[in-house]
């Protein structure tokens, strides 16, 4: 057993190919992130907010291994992450998509998709289900209930399912190898008002329910506040502030971070 | 009273007599094409034709004829005295056969490729996408008939030197298809959760590539059949023991003047079930057109 210490993200650096100058001349590499450290520390939820293009969704692609960085550690519980194929580090980090629809396969069944997750990591699967259809059905229907869903969802496919029962059927399949770190990509910025409210609610009960460390990335503060300890602003590729979600919210340091909350506060009067 | 009537106007629309025929319309390439398959399929359990039969007795007779066994020849005789209709019936089978084995063969190479240039990327990409440049720059029925020109005639050897090129439709197909499904989310989550590579492709990206590729494999089987009567036209096809409609063809170029029916009728045969193949297409790509 690794000891917990979280994760640990030291001097990110991530570069992209960027477009060529002309036809033949080089490529001018774009900085999506630049020497960024952050914590997030066992137990802890972390969010992550900047505008658009800030490099907030490119660290946690950088995280789960979808983009290799061009330098920096990444570490989880003492295990660097950098090593993409480590499947101890795929089974302990799960991820969450903005687009719930587009996140589950459109051709499989809630079932199909959330038991694959067991069929990948047999050793974190829960006795029989990979034998036993019966099992597999009752597994499966017991995490939907976790996440508030009827039993008859897990025969249905994502076209026959609303976008907040999707992004449900999404934390199911998130939770069924019971990861240490969840990782959310704008995971209610595509949900209605009133749906993201009983999604964030369901994530924050998740979290609790299970220990989870949660890294949150958002670029609505409104979000941040109810279900972050703290706060971390990405602006350009680099981190420019980073505090308790308290201390930032009523005393923010940096200019840019006042200028987000000042525009967050005009939105609020507005709307 | 009038309004009564339309307040109980039926809320299914009545379906229109145009849309009826348009429907019965687009249905005849799909039933022609179908009759072909079953032609050429059970055809030549009922009706009897040898290559090498043939009465000398009955050469050059024009279809609707009575031939010196008694019996009536539909079609007409060829040069040789055989049945024409016999011919076109298991030219059927042949073309049917040659079009199924050269799609299945040239698909699986195509698709086996693609997905993999497309998924992968990388090098793999680099290499499929060069090797396709270059066989792109050939002319296929050139490549086909140097193929078969070099090897002894068999069917293998057809079915192999019309699948040197038809797999490149496939491969392009599916790899400019891999490579969009594979930014798919729900592939990027696959990934993310451990999902094995193989079990990747085969779940999230192949189901998906299916339905195109099913449309893609009748032009490419009406292309095949096309190929297969010009190599036989050249005598380059089959060997002349098998029945073959460009063998059948070729043989009454001679009588085109006076017995036009040898060439004719083989090659309306060939026509027909091109064009509704090409119609089958179609249809087929609209349809997955749709649910994409």
């Amino acid at each position: 057993m690794t000891a917990r210490t979280g994760l640990r993200i030291t001097d990110l650096t991530v570069t992209y190919p960027g477009p060529r100058t002309s036809g033949f001349g080089r490529r001018s590499p774009i900085t999506a992130v630049r020497a960024v450290s952050l914590d997030v520390a066992p137990d802890e939820t972390v969010a992550l907010v900047g505008e658009s293009g800030s490099g907030k969704s490119t660290i946690a692609r950088a995280i789960v291994g979808l983009v290799a960085p061009s330098g920096g550690a990444i570490e989880f519980d003492g295990t660097s992450l950098l090593n993409q194929r480590d499947r101890w580090a795929r089974r302990n980090i799960a991820m969450i998509f903005q687009d719930p629809r587009s996140a589950l396969n459109p051709r499989m069944s809630a079932e199909a998709s959330i038991s694959e997750a067991w069929q990948a990591h047999p050793e974190a699967a829960p006795e029989g289900v990979r034998r036993d259809p019966r099992r597999r059905r009752a597994a499966v229907v017991d995490l939907l209930a976790q996440v508030g869903l009827d039993p008859d969802v897990a025969g249905k496919r994502p076209t026959a399912l609303s976008g907040g029962q999707c992004q449900r059927v999404s934390i199911a399949r998130a939770l069924a190898l019971r990861p240490r770190l969840l990782i959310c990509d704008e995971a209610v910025s595509a949900l209605d008002v009133s749906v993201q409210a009983q999604v964030l609610a369901l994530l924050v009960s998740v979290r609790e329910a299970r220990s989870l460390s949660m890294l949150f990335i958002t670029h609505d503060l409104g979000v941040v506040r109810q279900v972050a300890d703290r706060v971390a602003v990405m602006r350009r590729g680099e981190l420019v502030e980073s505090a308790d979600a308290q201390t930032l919210f009523a005393d923010p340091r940096h200019d840019y971070t006042k200028e987000l909350l000042a525009a967050a506060v005009d939105l609020d009067v507005s709307s | 009273m009038t309004t009564m009537g339309l307040v109980h106007t039926p809320v299914v629309p009545v379906r229109t007599g145009r849309a009826t025929v348009r429907r019965i319309v687009g249905a005849i390439p799909v039933v022609i094409f179908g009759l072909y398959v079953v032609a050429g399929v059970f055809g030549p359990l009922f009706v009897d034709y040898s290559p090498v039969g043939g009465e000398l007795d009955d050469r050059l007779l024009s279809p609707g004829s009575v031939t010196s066994d008694g019996s009536t020849a539909v079609f007409g005789t060829d040069a040789l005295g055989r049945d024409l209709f016999g011919q076109v019936l298991y030219g059927a089978r042949t073309s049917v056969l040659i079009g199924t084995l050269v799609v299945l063969f040239s698909g699986l190479v195509g698709i086996a490729v693609g997905t993999a240039a497309g998924y992968l990327r990388g090098k793999t990409d680099l290499v499929a996408s060069r090797v396709i440049d270059v066989l792109l720059a050939f002319p296929g029925i050139l490549l086909a008939i140097v193929i078969a020109g070099v090897f002894d005639r068999s069917l293998a050897i057809v079915v192999i030197a019309l699948s040197v090129t038809n797999w490149i439709g496939f491969a392009r197909l599916s790899r400019s298809m891999a490579m969009t499904l594979r930014e798919r989310d729900w592939v990027k989550s696959a990934t993310v959760m451990g999902v094995r590579r193989r079990r990747i492709i085969a779940r999230h990206i192949l189901p998906f590539i299916a339905g195109p590729t099913l449309a893609l494999a009748t032009v490419e089987f009406a292309g095949a059949i096309l190929a297969e009567a010009a190599l036989s036209f050249l005598g380059l096809g089959l060997p002349s023991a098998s029945v073959s409609w460009g063998q059948t063809i070729a043989s009454g170029k001679e009588y085109l003047a006076s017995a036009w029916w040898i060439s004719a009728i083989p090659g309306i045969a060939l026509a027909v079930l091109v064009i509704c193949v090409g119609f089958t297409g179609d249809r087929l790509t609209r349809h997955f057109g749709r649910k994409q």
